[in-house]
């Protein structure tokens, strides 16, 4: 820990500042980094009840603790602001090699403050920091701009906005690279609305390890246990769109915009056989020993030409699903959202929303100059191009389906949103799970990303009465290799029913995920099932030397959990928002629909396994004072 | 003779090789000292692993000022008396897969020694997209996987996956 | 078989390395006039800049001659050779050789000026000029010549705390080896780094009595107490040229692209010869290092009777000057006159550089800052690769893998692609 090498990097846009910071011990101890450091910086240091797209949001990127070893998947940085989208805590979390990059330039995570006066990009070459102008950047595409600044900045990894930001659309995203991206929760209308057009790092230091042999033994078993999980093999062969047709065979995928359950030939559309036909290479983040990404490049048809890092799940699930378009109208559209930076999710929720207003007939031809149907991928496109120039129709959309439902009669019923955020992919009528309860209790509104089983079996669909149990589905040995610990398993795992209690489970996950994109690895399914608290406080010692105990470091990640929390409590989050919309409690799918009343009763027995309030949903004093939170909450 | 041979088809550009390589020489994870460097075609997707090919006549050998590149008689290794360096990088520029590498806080330049004979980075690589072995038997395996990869022996969705 | 090598320097060394790694059995002897074991000549201006010890320049220790079994014959002046009688003749001595190697190397000039004489008048050469100007202890130093000798010289005096004043007879630093612009930066950084530059002025003379204490160019008188000069280098062809072998148009003993000398078993290498140049192949002398060690190899190979052919002088020039690379490669636009060269130029952040193409190959290259990936324009200019070879692959998805080495001249030339 005394050698500790790594920085906090805070550049305030408003008055040219940059600054270096030390990072406290105690920081580190308690929040880890990842988004561990970015809930506890915005907590303390955004004045409450700021404008998400003013000057005193902070942005922040913060590199995982591990990110800059070879430890399996340690390459993820978390990007943090109060969402545009949600009114909340806005957070995203992105791969590729940003992360490296920072951390090997001596950052382990940079804050953003404030807001330029003219568009600027930020150039970082170790502790070389400048703020440069933008100049005839602002207003082009991301492709063009990277083009432009990896020439400048040789070596250099970019995160950037395109069109989304600049527009401020509220689900405009950052992007990394060319391919990868802080998608979720608008982050780029909060670089867009700080004039910050780009960010470039080139490292060329190094990060010594406190026990190299030991850590380069932990990567190596790292390695062995993700190779060892049941995932594993179909994870490097075809990626997050193995849980494409499981979904699709339960009426469970967000099929025009939630209307349908499954589309007809789904399986050629977005299942596995499009990595057989459109994937080439497969493409890994830094240290991943996976890599679910699949190279795609469209020599014929419509599309010719199109190249990206592509065939992922939520690309497929928000355009082919929610939208109803053709697989290389889905490769076409990703890169769209890549090129003008913003996030497929929404985009695809909003696609899907104003296509179900027009044939409801709740908007007309007339609003938008042309027809709309789910499928027509002409059409979505060019009402997307209106998105994000804020066009006629388009500068409504651009707000999101929340907001924009408020400006059209009898439109929220369309508006697949929790707190603003569009719901991806799956639809919990049709499956019942961890999963699914876990976009009731996100924290960043409608999203499936950070709560999910850590073994989670696809062939079984299972719904109790109580709504509070899904199927295990493993045998014994499965039982006893999970990294839990033994009470905590006890209570989430019924080997004899064969269930896992969904409240309880879901928490562990919660802070399971949270601990991962604090540490900075992936979620990917292999990971989850294998790599639990255990090897990565072995990690975390080898290489920063703090001795953590597992169960410091799940109490880390439930720490940052709770902070979240305050936070949006803080941003005047209320315990109605986490609410499905209408349609799942009212429209039957495949014969099945929500009961709102078990919902809430879940939901109340999750707050009490977290030590919530069960009504309200604010963390008791308890909890609270546990997790040594309670001076800085009041 | 033995090397690290390159199959740049299954490599997914992960950087395990670079940060391994600088931590089992520098004891810090340093790609910039990894003498194994990852170059890439972000428009093709493509990324590729470069190390040194241990040339027959090196001509980093040749441009070395200080005549301290050799092969080694046993291994037939290129191999540099690194004391004797005065880091005038002219090695680097000879080479042309910039596979000799700055160390720019001992201020000499390095290349791959193939760790004695167990490369790390080869231990490390989990899609076997480094091998250690003989150029001759390499091209056979190389050409064996083409011939799975073209579909007519196996068809790709039935492959057990490119890993374990 | 007995070989003969005459010649201690970077080519006779290498030529002794190379044939004795080919041939355990034969017989080698060495024989030079300077009386020092193989040392690089390229590291002597680091010694001087008191970067590293003299010590370290030696590149070989007579126990490493004795361990190879080479015989040395070092401090010893070679009057004659008469090739009819395969014999070299020393003093009293007479060699008889199989094969020869001339590897004679070359040797700076002091013109003859007034008060060059002086005690102060140093060249850069051998460690004993470095010891001569280390013990003659400069204070004020005027470098003539800014040739990359010179330029090092300059630094490395101006590091050791020395009042520096390089003087260059044409419009630039480093005639030969940058154009106009490059020259300027690299003059503004060594003017930064606290040396004055003078260009287009040549000295004239040097007044002193016992010392020197005034340098006269024709612009002006410059107050110093030592010259050190760089301002161009003679080939030592006596021997050579007194034994009828022929001597080309530039001064240097003639080869043919196997490094043999007009007379069958007789070859020569090193700054002594005349070679050609691989772009232009036109006759040129390469004084360089790199270009010394390939010959050797080339004329090593040959001697024993296996083929090799030399490929052609290609410079590769670098100089750090204040911690930032500069590299010169190939030829500069004054050694292409006559050829229609385009220039590509590129300013980024962390450097400039420019690339000369004719006729859809790189001529030349030169770089200031950040030269990660510049080994691929070299290879480039060394093998003459059309710029459109290279497009052709980095077009084709299927090539790269195998030929991952042109992926690093994307960098600088991104506007051909």
């Amino acid at each position: 820990m005394k050698d500790y090498s790594g920085k906090i990097l805070e550049i305030d846009l408003s008055h040219g500042l940059i600054r270096f910071k030390d990072i406290e011990p105690q920081l580190l101890r308690q929040y880890l980094g990842g988004i561990g450091f970015n809930a506890r910086i915005l907590y303390e240091q955004m004045p409450a009840g700021a404008d998400p797209l003013g000057e005193d949001n902070i942005l922040v990127f913060s590199a995982g603790t591990l990110v800059g070893t070879p430890f399996p998947t340690a390459s993820r940085t978390e990007a943090s602001a109060k969402s545009p989208l949600s009114g909340g805590f806005g957070t995203s979390n992105s791969g590729a090699f940003f992360g490296l990059q920072l951390k090997t330039a001596g950052f382990d995570a940079l804050v953003i403050k404030g807001k330029s006066p003219d568009p600027v990009y930020i150039a970082i070459n170790d502790e070389d920091v400048q703020i440069l102008a933008a100049g005839s950047l602002w207003g082009k595409e991301c492709w063009e701009c990277v083009d432009y600044l990896e020439k400048k900045h040789f070596g250099s990894e970019i995160a950037l906005i395109g069109h989304g930001g600049e527009n401020l659309l509220r689900f405009a995203s950052i992007e990394n690279g060319r391919y990868d991206g802080w998608g979720r929760t608008g982050l780029g209308a909060v670089m867009g609305s700080k004039n910050l057009k780009a960010i470039t790092v080139k490292g060329t230091k190094g990060r010594k390890a406190h026990d190299p042999v030991a850590l380069l033994k932990a990567v190596k078993d790292g390695q062995q246990l993700i190779k060892s999980a049941s995932s594993y093999l179909a994870f490097t062969e075809y990626g997050t769109l193995n849980a494409s047709i499981p979904y699709s065979k339960f009426k469970a995928i967000s099929a025009h915009n939630f209307t349908k359950g499954t589309l007809p030939g789904w399986k050629d559309i977005g299942g596995r056989p499009i990595v057989d036909k459109y994937g080439s290479r497969h493409v890994a983040c830094q240290s991943c020993i996976i890599a679910c990404g699949h190279w795609v490049e469209l020599t014929e048809g419509k599309y010719a030409g199109v190249k990206v890092k592509d065939l992922e799940i939520t690309p497929v699930m928000s355009f082919g699903a929610t939208v109803g378009l053709d697989t290389e109208a889905i490769i076409k559209a990703s890169e769209l959202c890549q090129r003008y930076g913003v996030d497929m999710v929404s985009v695809g929720g909003v696609l899907g929303f104003a296509i179900e207003l027009y044939k409801q007939g709740i908007i007309s031809k007339e609003d938008i100059g042309f027809e709309l149907e789910f499928g027509d991928d002409e059409a979505a496109f060019k009402l997307l191009h209106m998105i994000i120039n804020r066009e006629g129709i388009g500068d409504i959309l651009a707000e999101g389906t929340k907001r924009a439902a408020e400006r059209f009669a009898q439109a929220d019923r369309y508006a697949i949103q929790i707190k603003g955020m569009e719901i991806p992919m799956i639809d919990p009528r049709g499956r019942w799970s961890t999963w699914t309860l876990g976009m009731l209790t996100n924290l960043r509104g409608g999203d499936h990303l950070r709560c999910r089983n850590p073994v989670e079996n696809l062939r079984f669909n299972e719904r109790d009465e109580e709504y509070s149990k899904e199927r295990f589905g493993f045998k014994q040995s499965m039982y006893d290799q999970l990294d839990i610990p033994e009470e905590v398993k006890r209570k989430a795992i019924d080997l004899e029913q064969d269930t896992t209690d969904i409240p309880e489970m879901s928490k562990w996950a919660e802070d399971l995920i949270n601990l991962y994109n604090s540490v900075g690895i992936c979620i990917r399914p292999p990971v989850m099932e294998k790599v639990g608290p255990t090897i990565i406080a072995e990690a975390c010692r080898a290489f920063i030397g703090i001795e953590f105990t597992p169960a410091d470091l799940m109490e880390s990640a439930e720490r940052t959990w709770n902070l979240i929390k305050l936070f949006n409590l803080r941003e005047g989050e209320k315990v109605e928002a986490s609410k499905f919309p209408r349609r799942f409690y009212e429209e039957e799918l495949d014969g099945k629909v929500l009961d709102e009343a078990k919902v809430q009763k879940v939901l109340e027995k999750y707050y009490q396994v977290r030590g919530w309030d069960s009504k309200t949903g604010r963390p008791e004093k308890d909890t609270l004072k546990r997790l040594q939170l309670d001076q800085l909450s009041e | 003779m033995k090397r690290i041979v390159v199959d740049a088809e299954v490599c997914t550009g992960c950087g395990i090789c670079q940060l391994v390589c600088s931590v089992h020489k520098t004891g810090q994870w340093h790609p910039a000292l990894s003498r194994i460097k990852i170059k890439q075609m972000p428009e093709f997707g493509i990324k590729v692993p470069v190390v040194c090919m241990q040339c027959s006549n090196p001509p980093c050998a040749v441009f070395c000022v200080m005549n301290l590149i050799y092969k080694d008689p046993d291994t037939g290794y290129t191999m540099r008396r690194e004391d004797k360096c005065i880091g005038c990088r002219a090695c680097e520029i000879a080479c042309p897969f910039s596979a000799a590498i700055m160390d720019p806080i001992r201020e000499v330049v390095v290349n791959c020694d193939l760790c004695g004979g167990e490369p790390v980075c080869v231990a490390y690589c989990p899609e076997g997209a480094l091998l250690y072995m003989d150029e001759a038997e390499a091209g056979d395996k190389r050409r064996s996987r083409l011939g799975l990869k073209s579909g007519e022996i196996f068809p790709r969705g039935e492959c057990s996956g490119r890993g374990s | 078989m007995r070989i003969l090598i005459v010649g201690n320097g970077a080519a006779g060394n290498q030529a002794a390395v190379s044939l004795r790694k080919l041939d355990s059995s034969c017989e080698i002897v060495m024989l030079a006039e300077q009386n020092y074991p193989n040392y690089s000549a390229c590291a002597l201006p680091d010694v001087l800049a008191g970067w590293i010890p003299l010590k370290k320049t030696f590149l070989m220790a007579e126990e490493d001659y004795s361990r190879l079994n080479i015989e040395t014959n070092f401090g010893l002046e070679v009057n004659q050779l008469n090739l009819t009688e395969q014999c070299l003749q020393a003093g009293e001595l007479l060699y008889h050789y199989d094969r020869l190697i001339l590897a004679t190397g070359s040797q700076p000039v002091i013109p003859a000026l007034p008060g060059s004489e002086l005690p102060g008048n140093f060249v850069v050469k051998t460690p004993g000029d470095i010891e001569g100007i280390l013990a003659h202890g400069p204070q004020q130093v005027v470098v003539v010549g800014a040739g990359n000798i010179g330029v090092e010289t300059a630094s490395a005096l101006k590091n050791r705390g020395c009042k520096v004043t390089l003087v260059e007879m044409q419009d630039r630093i480093m005639p030969l080896l940058y154009d106009h612009k490059p020259a300027t930066i690299i003059q503004s950084m060594l003017e930064e780094e606290g040396i004055e530059v003078v260009t287009g002025d040549r000295v004239i003379g040097i007044s002193g009595d016992s010392q020197i204490e005034l340098i006269h160019t024709q612009g002006q008188d410059i107050n110093a107490d030592t010259v050190i000069w760089a301002a161009g280098v003679k080939q030592n062809t006596h021997i050579a040229r007194a034994a009828g072998l022929s001597i080309g148009s530039l001064g240097g003993i003639q080869v043919d692209t196997q490094m043999q000398s007009s007379a069958e078993g007789v070859f020569a290498c090193g700054d002594c010869v005349q070679s050609f140049q691989v772009f232009t192949r036109k006759p040129c002398l390469s004084l360089l290092w790199s270009s010394a060690k390939r010959q050797a190899q080339v004329a090593a190979r040959n001697c024993l009777g296996y083929l090799d052919k030399y490929e052609g002088s290609c410079s590769l020039v670098i100089e750090e000057i204040m911690g930032i690379p500069c590299v010169a490669m190939g030829l500069n636009l004054e050694a292409l006159q006559g050829y229609e060269a385009e220039v590509v130029e590129h300013h980024a952040e962390d450097g400039y550089f420019r690339v000369l193409i004719v006729e859809d190959k790189i001529a030349g290259f030169q770089g200031v800052g950040s030269i990660e990936g510049a080994g691929a324009i070299f290879t480039m200019i060394k093998k003459k690769t059309p710029i459109s070879e290279s497009k052709r692959v980095l077009l084709n998805r299927g090539l790269i893998p195998s030929m991952a080495w042109y992926i690093d001249s994307r960098r600088y030339l991104s506007s051909q692609y």
